[in-house]
């Protein structure tokens, strides 16, 4: 199975892949080869792809989203968001300091619409700051 | 002599230009060479993104949205991108031209055409024109801004295709096809077109799954599907510019050198004419003298 994951600024990944976990709005998803066709959209989180089928956790490619939409044809997977952010471009400490700056932007938030802005920066930070540890804890 | 001031007050001008256009050229070239990369990079972005519309769009459950069929009403919403400086040869006429093209065939349907620009030249330019609803003007948009620029834009859209206020949306831009060629387009934002060639060959079958519903689903992909596009407008029109800039100024500097060449070959044929007459009194006078 083809897996595309394709951000703003390029692309992140485009190659073979046998499993993919896509954090959907209803949860996340993992897709396989043959998968019915499926368009699906993803909530800020941590999407992780297994290049082979017998690869252990600690193998898997994890990249921190910020929404975006999956394709699934069968063959090819493509994954869209505006924001997609690998391993090697994220700081623990940066990231830290960004979950910081939501959890005080989710509690001054001042109506509806703030407050739920504030959340999916509060959701995209925490997936950050996961995939900047799931990274450290590989290299050791 | 008189002449000769007024030749060489006109050549040190034009030496000054030729500086200018210079500078012009290679910051031009620069900012290129810089943005270059990044239209690669957005323009697969934005087939990635028209892949997965298509696949949206050629659903049962997309077909009856308003962003997929013609509404009733024929008005239509332009995007126009421009740019913030001229001296930049045809850029903006291009794109005024293909906007005004696009008014015409308007007006003789009796439609008023709505307009989004982007760009200061663009801003000044459909402010002066009557027949138009000027919706609003954006300046100083970075090459390669934030995607939260084009929000208001994406907000216009959404609101005026559910509402049924436009029936499409085009958005006109100039493409970025090498650094020696540049095309104004104008692209069929919405209804999103399945008859326009494929350009990657993917096989898009029509029954679809949405997760977690149709409409939340098709909301985010058409979000995800202006910003990409409009995102790949903004940077392709920014390398355009650019890459004309580089031209036309490369054109500018050759043109002042050729005229600094034939203003100095001018200086000197006035030069010796004025030496030749003083000589020619001189010796007019010494032989008055004489006889």
């Amino acid at each position: 199975m083809q897996f595309q994951l394709v951000s703003i600024t390029g692309t992140k990944y485009d190659a073979e892949a046998y499993e993919v976990l896509v954090p959907t709005l209803g949860g996340t998803i993992a897709i396989f080869k043959d998968h019915m066709p499926l368009i699906s959209a993803a909530q800020p989180g941590v999407l992780s792809v297994r290049k082979k089928a017998g690869d252990p956790d600690s193998e898997l490619e994890n990249f921190a989203i910020n929404g975006g939409v999956v394709h699934v044809d069968g063959k090819t997977v493509y994954f869209i968001a505006d924001d997609v952010t690998a391993p090697d471009e994220l700081s623990e400490q940066e990231a830290t300091a960004a979950l910081r700056r939501a959890e005080e932007l989710v509690k001054s938030a001042g109506s509806q619409t703030a407050l739920a802005e504030a959340q999916h920066l509060l959701r995209h930070s925490s997936a950050k700051l996961q995939v900047a540890r799931l990274k450290k804890r590989h290299h050791r | 002599m008189a002449q000769t001031q007024v030749i060489k007050r006109r050549i040190r001008s034009v030496r000054n230009a030729k500086q200018i256009t210079k500078a012009l050229e290679v910051v031009a070239a620069s900012r290129m060479r810089r943005i270059q990369d990044a239209v690669a990079q957005v323009r697969k972005y934005g087939q990635t993104a028209e892949i997965i519309m298509r696949g949206v769009a050629g659903t049962e459950e997309a077909r009856h949205q308003p962003f997929f069929e013609p509404g009733s009403s024929k008005a239509k919403l332009y995007v126009i991108i421009t740019s913030d400086r001229g001296q930049a040869g045809a850029f903006n006429s291009n794109i005024f031209h293909q906007a005004l093209d696009g008014f015409r065939q308007d007006r003789a349907g009796a439609i008023m055409p709505s307009v989004i620009v982007f760009g200061r030249k663009g801003a000044r330019f459909f402010a002066r024109l009557s027949d138009i609803n000027l919706l609003a003007e954006y300046q100083d948009l970075a090459d390669f801004p934030d995607i939260n620029v084009f929000a208001p834009v994406l907000e216009t859209i959404e609101s005026g295709m559910s509402s049924g206020e436009f029936a499409s949306v085009q958005l006109i831009y100039t493409e970025f096809v090498s650094p020696l060629v540049q095309k104004a387009t104008s692209f069929q934002l919405l209804p999103v077109d399945l008859s326009a060639p494929v350009e990657t060959a993917v096989q898009v079958s029509k029954v679809y799954e949405f997760e977690p519903e149709v409409n939340i689903v098709v909301s985010q992909a058409l979000k995800l599907y202006f910003e990409a596009k409009l995102m790949q407008a903004r940077v392709e029109s920014a390398a355009a510019e650019h890459a004309m800039r580089m031209v036309a100024m490369g054109n500018a500097n050759r043109n002042a050198s050729d005229l600094i060449d034939d203003l100095t070959l001018e200086l000197n044929a006035t030069r010796q004419a004025a030496i030749t007459q003083e000589i020619a009194e001189i010796t007019g006078g010494a032989e008055a003298m004489a006889a």
